[in-house]
């Protein structure tokens, strides 16, 4: 391209309209589907918006791509058609529990002939096959169809598929949403009482079993966070450590544990706190909170190992039945070393135990067991229909917690690494302003995005880290600009970059001075009309509400 | 081609398995394609990619789309499969950024398009032209008519006349004499402007 050309596409590709049609209405512009009027409102804006013009030009490469180019190979179109498996022959029929229990087995039995190295051993297989013979077997001598369901099948099917909120809790979540004062906060937080930990364990298990059960459900708490999810967590350590996923407390400003009472320590059951996020892992689904001001005494779950845990064993996975906190028994089918998975359109990849289990409970975070009441993993993903579920291994936990342990020592680095960007998750961002601490707890974030007006707000999450949350409009999320006045001088004094939304690649301090006054308004409308509801955002200078 | 959307992406949501392998055979190639322009991927990640991109689909992505044309479908493949191979590229440590965030790195083999977007957001004093650079700007293209500035850019972006001519259904005679007459009168009226 000649010189002139690249500096009057430069200089054309800074303009754009104001009021840009929707992804829709350009799309059905392109189809020729807009009424004639709407068409003619549509071409008049693109004749004075080089930047929607390339957005239909966009959309016209790739319809045309859609039709033409190259081939893509069929065994990675075959490939793609297995993510959704051929149904087995007769299945959905009225004996689902069995089926679902011998297609488990068999696609385990397949997966780990082709991927696994670690756990792969003939005996393993035929212990999964011996194993499979027998669950068929006891599910056709005490399931003949007609019968009267038992106790246990019972609560499996009557366990909570999504778990709604008690008035208790509900407080809690409106609490942490009105930004109400730390004292208010506390009490509210205090009246949660969470039903008692099921105390019954299984008749079959032997003394020493259930003293290392009986630790590990006291050591076990239950969560609410402020954007409504529950979950559950272990006490990994002092002070106060409780290991959770990431996914129940990725979006969370504030989150409630609620620790096991001992019977005789009064009426209720629970006591409860507020609790910090002091780490998040997206990749492995983990997170690790701090319980604030956590009472002495608390228990801890001893740790095991995953990687010596034998395919076939039998675990114990801490969830809740009948909105009780139980422990439900599955069986080890492999160590996957590098599982991935797809939540909530984050993938997920690390070290993890796959068991199989008839029912897996869909309330995650709680330990897995092993024979002796020591965590192995959390429990973070369960494959819908499956009954197969999968639990983070503890070996990965470990890390994470020493990573902890890093990163609050001071870097002492170069200036350079004194900002060090987190990811949490699609568009939530966090920052350690190591160079102020404690940071602001008023101060000021603008976002912008490529094609999209895209805001973000902020609010304090604890004495280190500053989050961010950013609303996006619509998919097309190219790249943001953050600007920050940390030091609430109405300078703004870092700028940062993010190109896909999920992690904040680069941070600068603008070489010349850029005043907050000239991007706020455009924050302000933003706010006002509801894009982001958030009610902790506060500018520099501004009272906090 | 709506219709067929329309009827193809509630048995996708629905986990039906037809409308999987029918949804895989028509977009496959897209992706696959697509991801064809990130030359620094191994066949194998190419691939993978794909597969991830599926999986995504397949888990929500499907769902949580919007829009109600094929071409907004279309687009928003794109704009998945893109983030996917920019966060692989990104995770194992490859080059990669758009354009904008660096303006003084020369080259970037990756870039797949010409992002005047993402352009914008490379410099917080960039970002906005001033007034009145901005109205001789609106003044020399808003009466161009819009299909000539869609060639205009389309030829920017280094599509050839084959291919613009496949897209706008024109013959490729119309489309270089629009190029050409859309491109000098937007150069002359940005020189007497004193812009260029």
């Amino acid at each position: 391209m000649k010189e002139s050309d690249s500096k009057l596409i430069a200089t054309l590709g800074r303009l754009k309209g104001s009021e840009c049609p929707s992804e829709r209405e350009l799309g059905e512009f392109v189809g020729n589907s807009l009424a004639a009027q709407e068409r003619q409102t549509v071409e008049s804006h693109l004749r004075s918006c080089p930047y929607c013009i390339n957005r239909v030009v966009e959309m016209r490469e790739t319809a045309l791509l859609l039709l033409e180019g190259e081939k893509a190979p069929d065994r990675l179109i075959a490939r793609l058609q297995q993510l959704i498996p051929n149904r087995p022959q007769g299945a959905l029929t009225p004996q689902p529990v069995l089926k679902r229990w011998f297609a488990g087995i068999a696609q385990t039995l397949g997966t780990t002939r082709d991927r696994l190295s670690d756990w792969i051993t003939p005996r393993f297989v035929v212990e999964v096959v011996a194993a499979s013979a027998v669950a068929i077997v006891l599910v056709m001598v005490i399931s003949p169809g007609h019968r009267e369901k038992t106790g246990a099948e019972r609560q499996y099917a009557m366990a909570p598929a999504g778990a709604g909120l008690g008035s208790s809790e509900t407080a809690v979540v409106t609490a942490f949403r009105e930004g109400v004062t730390s004292v208010a906060l506390s009490a509210i937080v205090a009246a949660l009482n969470h039903p008692p930990l099921l105390s019954a364990l299984s008749a079959t298990r032997g003394a020493a079993n259930d003293a290392g059960y009986a630790n590990a459900l006291d050591a076990t708490v239950a969560l609410v966070t402020d954007e409504g999810t529950v979950g559950l967590g272990s006490i990994i350590g002092a002070p106060g450590q409780v290991l959770t996923n990431w996914h129940l407390v990725k979006n969370s400003h504030g989150v409630a544990v609620m620790v096991p009472l001992k019977p005789d320590e009064g009426a209720r059951s629970t006591a409860s706190y507020t609790a910090l996020v002091t780490k998040l892992d997206p990749a492995s689904d983990l997170a690790i909170l701090t319980i604030e001001h956590p009472p002495p005494g608390l228990k801890t779950i001893p740790k095991g190992k995953a990687g010596t845990i034998e395919p076939g064993s039998e675990v114990q996975v801490i969830g809740k039945l009948e909105g009780k906190i139980a422990l439900i028994p599955a069986t080890t089918a492999a160590l996957r070393p590098d599982y991935q998975w797809l939540d909530a359109g984050v993938i997920h990849r690390t070290t993890a135990i796959e068991v199989l289990m008839e029912f897996p409970p869909e309330i995650f975070g709680g330990a897995i067991l092993d024979s002796r009441g020591r965590l192995i993993g959390v429990y973070s993903y369960a494959q819908q229909g499956g009954g197969r579920a999968y639990a983070v291994s503890v070996e990965v936990a470990q890390t994470l917690l020493k990573q902890t342990a890093t990163a609050s020592q001071p870097a002492g680095a170069a200036a350079t690494s004194s900002y060090r960007a987190q990811s949490f998750g699609p568009y939530i961002k966090g920052v350690y302003l190591k160079s102020v601490e404690p940071p602001p707890d008023i101060w000021f974030v603008y976002a912008t995005a490529g094609s999209l007006p895209l805001y973000s707000a902020s609010g304090r999450m604890n004495r280190l880290a500053i989050d961010t949350i950013v609303k996006p409009q619509g998919p097309g999320l190219h790249s943001l600009t953050y600007y920050f006045d940390s030091k609430c001088d109405g300078q703004i004094d870092l700028v940062g970059y993010s190109d896909n939304g999920s992690t904040i690649e680069r941070y600068e301090r603008p070489t010349q001075k850029v005043s907050v006054a000239s991007l706020a308004p455009e924050m302000v409308r933003a706010l006002r009309a509801h894009i982001i509801p958030y009610p902790k955002l506060h500018f520099c200078g501004q009272a906090r509400r | 081609m709506t219709q067929e959307l329309k009827d193809l992406l509630p048995g996708v949501i629905a986990g039906d398995k037809e409308s999987w392998d029918a949804f895989v055979r028509t977009y496959s190639p897209l992706v696959y394609r697509l991801l064809g322009k990130f030359s620094s991927l191994t066949p194998n990640e190419r691939e993978d990619l794909t597969q991830d991109v599926f999986l995504l689909l397949l888990d929500r992505g499907v769902r949580q789309f919007r829009g109600s044309t094929a071409y907004e479908f279309a687009a928003y493949i794109r704009m998945i499969t893109q983030n996917e191979a920019k966060s692989h590229l990104r995770r194992h440590g490859r080059r990669f950024e758009l354009q904008v965030l660096d303006q003084e790195r020369d080259e970037d083999e990756d870039r797949p398009v010409i992002d005047p977007a993402a352009d914008r957001s490379s410099d917080p004093e960039e970002m906005t032209l001033d007034a009145e650079n901005r109205r001789a700007l609106l003044g020399c293209i808003q009466n161009i008519p819009e299909i000539d500035q869609e060639i205009f850019w389309m030829r920017q972006r280094e599509d050839s006349y084959q291919e613009i001519s496949r897209m706008l259904n024109l013959p490729t005679g119309t489309i270089a004499s629009k190029f050409h007459r859309a491109k000098s009168s937007i150069e002359e009226c940005l020189r007497r402007a004193g812009i260029l």
